[in-house]
Formats: structure tokens, C-alpha cells, sequence
């Protein structure tokens, strides 16, 4: 059964979302004057201002209300609370490095590529795999696979600095010291990451270089700073990520 | 505007009798629409980070409200918990939707793409113009017209324009 048509507002009155823009103070002196004018006009919309304040004025008379905000923040303790929790009956390590890899053979096209170096990931998130970008939202648990874009070989590293600035070494896995990377379109990098329970935004650098960068001082230099400045010959690529929490 | 000094107690007071309204109006129930209100604010005061830049608190409330009212449409069980709730619910005010209509309304939307459902919320329910939805949803107004136009395939109410 189709449901009833619905009439648009007429033109010239104050959609809800404008009302509410307005009492949230977000209109400029223009937009404010325009608005009230328009309301010296039309009982319409002087109607709906007046049953909106109404009702506004009942969520907030509510005997619940003063509670409202509190339970929210101890709401939001808990969750931070359980996420340091997690994280502290972890391994002693930021992430666990796992191997897995559902698809997706190496390239190792010797094709000259446009544009630097560049890293790129996949997530695995239970059984849904999607590719990464910088600026994604993940959440603890998820799977990390990394991939390595370049038109000559280099040494590779990742470091990660969470929320909570601790460093970790996402790449090279914890059995090699140092790895070169040869070239190609999307190379596959060894191993993937499991995402720790620290929330919030996180960081990835992706230091490549000529030769092999010596890792305990980039990490030294990222933990007590919270910036890598390239060493000789290297570059780096930096990649952002968000952590929320699992719905 | 939000400034960098306002507490949630302020953004709060401000932003949540609209956000309660809008989802009272389309879940039905109070109960419901404290939940989604309780859960939209939760998720802003967790992570600010996900309205940084943006210029209208306003804006980002209305989609975030929308969404989380859709996921429960979504959820076969509200049905019945809706149905269970105005069996012994006051009289309806004049800006709730007859539990009929607003049944019929669902069933559309759970049936819908995302996309589309949400297009028809601000149309449909919150009356918003195309110029307003194209912000909302990130596209042009000419695409609001046409996603309403595949909407009421699918059943959605056509939209009319009035006249003063």
C-alpha cells in the first residue's frame, strides 16, 4: 500500500533543521533576523517555534533530566576503563602480529610507476576484507595487511603511535630485523597486525630507505616525541586511523 | 556554533530535546527515542573527533539521529515492542504519526537501501527542502529529487510542494 503523499513546507517558512540551528545559536545575525521576521508573519511557523519550544521544555523538565549528562560520562569511564583493561592483559607487545592472507597474489610488475613509494592496507574485520585508507575508522580486533608500492627496492619499516603514545612495530614482523622490499604495484608485505583495544587516533609511519635504518632509535625517537624526522636517504610516509569502539 | 569551551551539560541542553524529538517521531515511543538520544550523544562525547571540522552541530545531530533510528527500524523485534508500547501509551500528540501510519512508514524504510531511507526521513518526516537534504547526504539537489522519485517505487510517500 503507498502511503499518503506529504506536503512540503511552503515556501519561505523555517524547516525543523533551520529551528534547530537557530536555538543552538549556530545562525549568523542575518540568518537570525531573517527568521524572526519571517516568524512576525506567519502563524505557521510561529505554531511550530511555539509547540517545539514545548517540547523542549518538557524533555528537559523531566525528573530523569539532571541525570542525563552524568550517566553519560560514567558511561564513557566504563568504556575507557575496560579498553586500559584489555590492553594491560594483552601481550606485552602493543598489537600481536598474526599471518594470514585470504586472497590476493603479490605483483611484481616492473612497469615504471607514477608518483613516490606508497603504502597502502587491507583490513579484515570477521569475514569482511576492504581496503584501507588513511583517515579509516578501525576498531580493536581488526586485521591489518599491508601492501608496498615502489619503483626500486628499499628497507621498510612501519611504526605505529597510538592515543595513548606507545610505539609499536607493525612491520618488519618480529622474526626479521630488517627487510628489503622489492618493487612492484601492490606488494604484499609479510605477516598482519591485530588491533589492540587502545581507542582513539593512531598513526602510522612508513619509513623506506637505501639501506636498513637502525629501528631502536626511530622507535626512541617517535616515543619521546611523537615525530619521526627521515633519516639520511630514507622517506617517510605517514597514514592516519581512527580506533572506535565495536558497535 | 559550538566553542571549544562549551561542556556537555551546554552541548547537551542545546542539542537534545531535537535530536529526542526527531527520533520520537519516527520510532514512536519514548523509550526508544531516549535510548537513541542517550546513544547519539554518547557516541559525540567518545568521539569528537568524528564532527571536528564541520560548521553545524545541528547537521551532523540530524544524521547521526537518522541513522541510529534507522538501525532500529531495522530490528525486526522493534515492531513488536512499538506495537506493545502504544497499546498503553497517552493519546498521540499532534506531532507523532498514527501508529499506522508510522508501521507502514517502517516497512518502507527497513525494505529500502540506506541511502534512499535516509532521503526519505528528511523529506517525508522532517520536511526538509532539497537544497537541506543535499547537505545532509552529500549530493546535489537535482539527485534529492531523483533518489525521491526511486523512493516512491518503493513505496515512500510522494512528496507535494505547497503554496502560501
Amino acid at each position: 500500500m503507498l502511503l499518503e503523499p506529504v506536503k512540503s513546507l511552503a515556501p519561505g517558512c523555517i524547516s525543523d533543521l533551520a529551528f534547530d540551528r537557530w536555538r543552538g545559536g549556530e545562525l549568523d545575525a542575518t540568518g537570525c533576523l531573517e527568521l524572526t521576521q519571517h516568524l512576525e508573519q506567519c502563524r505557521a511557523c510561529t505554531a511550530r517555534r511555539d509547540a517545539f519550544d514545548a517540547a523542549a521544555q518538557q524533555f528537559l523538565g523531566r525528573a530523569d533530566y539532571p541525570r542525563d549528562v552524568p550517566r553519560l560520562r560514567a558511561e564513557l569511564r566504563q568504556r575507557r576503563q575496560r579498553s586500559r583493561v584489555a590492553m594491560t592483559a594483552a601481550a606485552a607487545a602493543a598489537a600481536t602480529i598474526l599471518f594470514w592472507w585470504p586472497s590476493s597474489p603479490q605483483q611484481h610488475r616492473m612497469d615504471r610507476l607514477k608518483g613516490g613509494p606508497s603504502l597502502g592496507f587491507y583490513v579484515r574485520r570477521g569475514d569482511e576484507v576492504f581496503r584501507g585508507r588513511t583517515g579509516e575508522q578501525v576498531r580493536p580486533g581488526d586485521q591489518l595487511r599491508f601492501t608496498w608500492r615502489s619503483d626500486r627496492p628499499a628497507y621498510l619499516a612501519i611504526l605505529s603511535l597510538d592515543a595513548a603514545r606507545t610505539v609499536s612495530t607493525y612491520y618488519p614482523p618480529p622474526n626479521a630485523r630488517e627487510v628489503l622490499v622489492p618493487t612492484g604495484n601492490e606488494v604484499a608485505l609479510e605477516g598482519a597486525v591485530e588491533l589492540d583495544a587502545m581507542l582513539g587516533p593512531e598513526r602510522l609511519f612508513a619509513i623506506s630507505c637505501d639501506r636498513a635504518p637502525n629501528l631502536d632509535t626511530l622507535r626512541e625517537q617517535l616515543s619521546s616525541t611523537q615525530q619521526l624526522s627521515a633519516p639520511p636517504n630514507c622517506q617517510i610516509q605517514q597514514l592516519d586511523l581512527f580506533k572506535e569502539p565495536q558497535p | 556554533m559550538t566553542q571549544p569551551g562549551d561542556t556537555h551539560d551546554e552541548i547537551y541542553r542545546r542539542y537534545a530535546p531535537a535530536v529526542f524529538r526527531r527520533a520520537r517521531r519516527l520510532l514512536g515511543a519514548d523509550a526508544d527515542a531516549q535510548d537513541v538520544t542517550h546513544d547519539v550523544f554518547l557516541s559525540l562525547f567518545e568521539r569528537p573527533s568524528q564532527f571536528a571540522g564541520r560548521s553545524s552541530l545541528a547537521t551532523f545531530l540530524y544524521s547521526a539521529t537518522t541513522h541510529a533510528c534507522l538501525s532500529r527500524i531495522r530490528n525486526a523485534k522493534n515492531r513488536e515492542r512499538l506495537l506493545a508500547a502504544h497499546a498503553s501509551a497517552a493519546p498521540e500528540s499532534h506531532d507523532t504519526l498514527a501508529l499506522s501510519k508510522l508501521l507502514e512508514l517502517h516497512d518502507v524504510l527497513r525494505r529500502m537501501p540506506d541511502k534512499l531511507a535516509r532521503v526519505v526521513v528528511y523529506a517525508c518526516v522532517d520536511q526538509l527542502s532539497h537544497a537541506e537534504i543535499a547537505a545532509l547526504v552529500g549530493c546535489s539537489r537535482r539527485h534529492v529529487a531523483n533518489l525521491l522519485d526511486k523512493a516512491a517505487e518503493w513505496g515512500a510517500p510522494k512528496v507535494e510542494l505547497s503554496c502560501c
